[in-house]
């Protein structure tokens, strides 16, 4: 058992985690919830030894755990598997074993014998120990990244959000590994920001809420309402806003694709995009579904057909005629991270006045304020660095940013990856008010949940090709299930 | 990551805390200055006439030239391609392009002209390079290197000297008693500053070096950024150039030795964030004047030119040291 007994740590002034305490069984598998922000981070970060806690001590069982640096936890058996998946896809997969032995010599088929056990307890027999890491998928990578930790004897395992970046069919893949280290009487810390995960492999559940506990009960105990009132502890009324009925006479497309194809994107697509609409696109991690968006932005080449903005020529749309995006990674391209928050939610307007002429920062961070307020980014942020935000608010900067430029599209990838669901919520709210003014929405998305709760219209993207296209009334969770796994409805 | 920072506002225990957050930039924003403090309480108390009108005087004219070079690199610095290592080079270039046109007969007007014409046109081109993707230092360094020999070659490694030399008044004359380099440099840094934070290209240049690849998704024209930020670092060369030719009255190959380094030093002295997205101007110019003010008090106190280097260096890396952790703490 994992104890976890009154743990605090400070960054300056920001108390991350205050007091919490806590135990995981054995063969069980502890939930681990909280927006972001709410301490979890933090606490996978004091387990993995990356940082000491201010105060408090963890033990298994019974015995204090040395956790002053990631060999020593690791030593003391606790595993933690990152977010991001930290194999190298250049080895093969016996390399990536040899890489946590450091101490052993470099020797392929003594190996690849040494790993295969490891593999098959996680149901990853089938892949051979000399495949290189690039050739499997995702799911495959993330569990070769947990056999890797079993390997070095671990007890604990922390998975943090393992499923994040998986396409159903490879969940699954983890899920079964999971119940089956549960069944070797590990303990395994789960987190997640899927709450759907909790009824199909949690028993218990913990929930943190501003670096504190907030609420722990086991999973048959469990509503969404209480999941959702410990983690953002008020209840939430809904998280997708109601549609908007578009009546009467349809307007003309603001955005219109005709046979683009692009590097990624093999099949001629031809879609076009009213004002007023929200619609997805949604398929696997690389099935094409970011493609349409990043043609109409002009971030990936167009190899032929062409892309229509408003009704007339066929001049390419840019930033200047309004076209907004987003890209899946904020932290890299979203925002402006050492600057103030109202730099980065007046950079495009600023750019879109040219480089010549004077400006006044005091007038500049004025002229944003309206975005923030609607954005619902509160005033005691708007002169902290964006560094300083939590991913849903850093998401609100990174989409707001543009609302100064009044865009007429909004391209966004991925617009809730790591946003905890309070912040969610908000998100779709502004979203959606947007459209009703006459902007049109594309957003790509993995989140079967998010495109059938918000999206209007999906495009079903699978193997570079856009394979379906339907009105997301029509769909039930399986039926895109089915179309993005296997880009048709004939299952096998 | 982003889970280990406060979402909430409530967590950050109100006020407190805000007041604690603030005290550490005041603190940081400060950092640079406690050396020039330190040094000048220390130097006026040990040394006699170190606190002088005159001497202080001398100091800001000392630091003129390293000054108003470093206040060009800066604008590199500030927009994330780190220094240019070719400042001397393209410093001697525009030497030797005034002295040769002048002593061939042009205008002194029409010669200062085509200096700073030449050098502007050497800095495009090396911010060209770098704008498409080449690394700053290797370029410049590069860059620096055969610039410097194809003036040797033509000049024929000769010392031009200016006889007689009519903007002597520029880089040696004083007005009301102050020297007249000393009030160019202020002025280019009141300039300088003013551009950066009150003009558009300005605060484009600060949000290209803070995020090049948002930048130039909000539609940033990053590359011509770079190129500006080039063009002004070998302006500000050019005009270190002419002004010690004013001084001097001649222009020789080796009369910039070492610039290149003091420009570099200054730049981290007064703590511009070396990789750039922060930091004011003026700072480039404060930190030439505080290693001024070392050399100074060195030579005063009759320390040896080694040492002289060394501490200069150590002082340098003392405030990257400084400012690095500082910048880790409040993470």
């Amino acid at each position: 058992m994992l104890e976890i007994e009154n743990l605090s740590k400070a960054y300056g002034p920001v108390q991350a985690l205050s007091g919490v305490s806590f135990s995981a069984e054995r063969g069980r598998v502890t939930a681990l919830l909280g927006e972001n922000g709410a301490g979890k981070s933090t606490l996978v970060k004091v387990l993995s030894g990356l940082i000491s806690p201010s105060s408090g001590e963890v033990s298994l069982d019974g015995s204090p755990v040395d956790l002053s640096s990631p060999e020593r936890a690791l030593r003391s058996g606790i595993a933690v598997v990152q977010q991001e998946i930290s194999v190298l896809s250049n080895l093969t997969v016996a390399e990536n074993f040899l890489l946590a032995h450091s101490s052993r010599v470099l020797n392929r088929r003594l190996a690849a014998d040494w790993c295969k056990p490891y593999l098959e307890r996680l149901g990853l027999g089938r892949v051979p120990a000399n495949a290189s890491v690039s050739d499997l998928t995702i799911g495959e990578r993330q569990l070769v990244e947990i056999a890797r930790m079993l390997a070095q004897d671990a007890e604990v395992l922390v998975l943090d959000e393992p499923t994040a970046a998986l396409a159903d069919h490879d969940i699954e893949l983890v899920h079964e590994a999971v119940r089956r280290l549960a069944s070797e009487n590990k303990v395994i810390l789960y987190i997640t920001h899927r709450l759907n995960e909790l009824e199909e492999i949690c028993d218990d559940v913990v929930v943190l809420r501003n670096g504190q506990l907030a609420d722990r009960f086991k999973t048959q105990d469990a509503s969404i309402n209480r999941v959702v009132h410990a983690m953002i502890g008020r209840e939430l009324e809904e998280l997708y806003p109601p549609r908007i009925e578009h009546s009467g006479q349809q307007p003309e497309p603001i955005i219109r694709l005709e046979d683009v194809t692009t590097d990624d994107l093999i099949l001629p697509l031809s879609v076009s995009l009213r004002p007023g609409e929200v619609v997805a696109t949604c398929g696997q991690l690389g099935s094409g579904l970011v493609e349409p968006l990043r043609a109409i932005s002009g971030i990936a080449e167009t190899r032929s057909g062409r892309v229509y903005f408003g009704s007339a020529n066929g001049k390419a749309p840019s930033v200047v005629d309004g076209v907004a995006y987003c890209s899946e990674d904020r932290q890299h391209d979203g925002f402006f991270n050492n600057r103030s928050v109202w730099e980065s939610l007046s950079a495009p307007a600023l750019a879109a006045t040219g480089l010549w002429g004077f400006v006044s920062p005091q007038r500049m961070r004025k002229s944003v304020g309206g975005i923030a307020d609607r954005m619902t980014i509160l005033p005691a942020y708007r002169d902290r660095q964006v560094s300083a935000l939590s991913g849903g608010n850093a998401q609100k900067v990174s989409i707001g940013k543009w609302l100064s430029n009044n865009p007429q599209v909004l391209l966004l990838e991925e617009p809730t990856r790591g946003v905890d669901i309070g912040a969610r919520a908000e998100i779709y709210a502004l979203l959606r008010s947007l459209a009703e003014e006459g902007m049109a929405v594309l957003f790509a998305s993995s989140d079967l949940d998010e495109v059938l709760g918000f999206g209007e219209r999906v495009l079903i993207f699978h193997g570079n090709r856009m394979v379906h296209e339907a009105p997301t009334g029509e769909l039930s969770r399986d039926t895109l299930a089915t179309w993005i796994t296997h880009g048709g409805l004939e299952s096998r | 990551m982003a889970d280990s920072k406060a979402d909430n506002p409530a967590s950050f225990g109100k006020g407190g805390a805000d007041e604690k957050s603030a005290e550490r930039k005041w603190l940081r924003d400060l950092a640079p200055f406690i050396p020039i403090i330190a040094l000048g309480v220390l130097a006026a108390l040990t040394i006699d006439g170190f606190g002088t009108a005159p001497n202080l005087i001398a100091i800001v004219q000392a630091s003129a030239i390293t000054g108003i070079a470093a206040i060009g690199v800066a604008a590199i610095t500030i927009c994330g391609k780190f220094v240019s290592l070719s400042i001397e080079q393209q410093a001697v270039t525009s030497a030797y392009v005034f002295a040769a046109l002048y002593s061939a007969g042009t205008p002194v007007a029409l010669a200062m002209l085509a200096a700073l014409l030449v050098s502007a046109l050497l800095g495009l081109i090396q911010g060209y390079l770098v704008s498409r993707g080449l690394n700053p230092i290797v370029t410049t360094l590069a860059f620096g290197s055969a610039l410097f020999g194809t003036v040797v070659l033509l000049a024929d490694n000769r010392t031009i000297t200016l006889n007689p030399n009519p903007i002597a008044w520029l880089g040696g004359g004083t007005t009301f008693g102050v020297p007249n380099q000393a009030i160019i440099f202020l002025i280019l840094v009141a300039i300088g500053s003013f551009l950066l934070s009150r003009t558009k290209i300005g605060r484009q240049l600060v949000l290209t070096g803070a995020n090049p690849e948002a930048a130039e998704l909000v539609g940033i024209p990053t590359k011509r950024i770079v190129m500006i930020a080039f063009v002004v670092a070998a302006l500000a060369a050019a005009i270190v150039g002419i002004l010690v030719v004013g001084q001097v009255s001649q222009a020789k190959s080796d009369m910039f030795r070492g610039l290149t380094i003091d420009v570099v030093a200054a730049v981290l002295v007064g703590g511009i964030a070396i990789q750039g997205g922060e930091g004011q101007l003026w700072r480039a110019g404060y930190g030439a004047i505080v290693l001024t003010m070392l050399s100074n008090v060195m030579l005063l106190l009759g320390v040896d030119a080694g040492a002289r280097e060394l501490l200069k260096g150590l002082l340098a890396g003392a405030v990257l040291i400084f400012m690095t952790v500082l910048r880790s703490r409040s993470r």
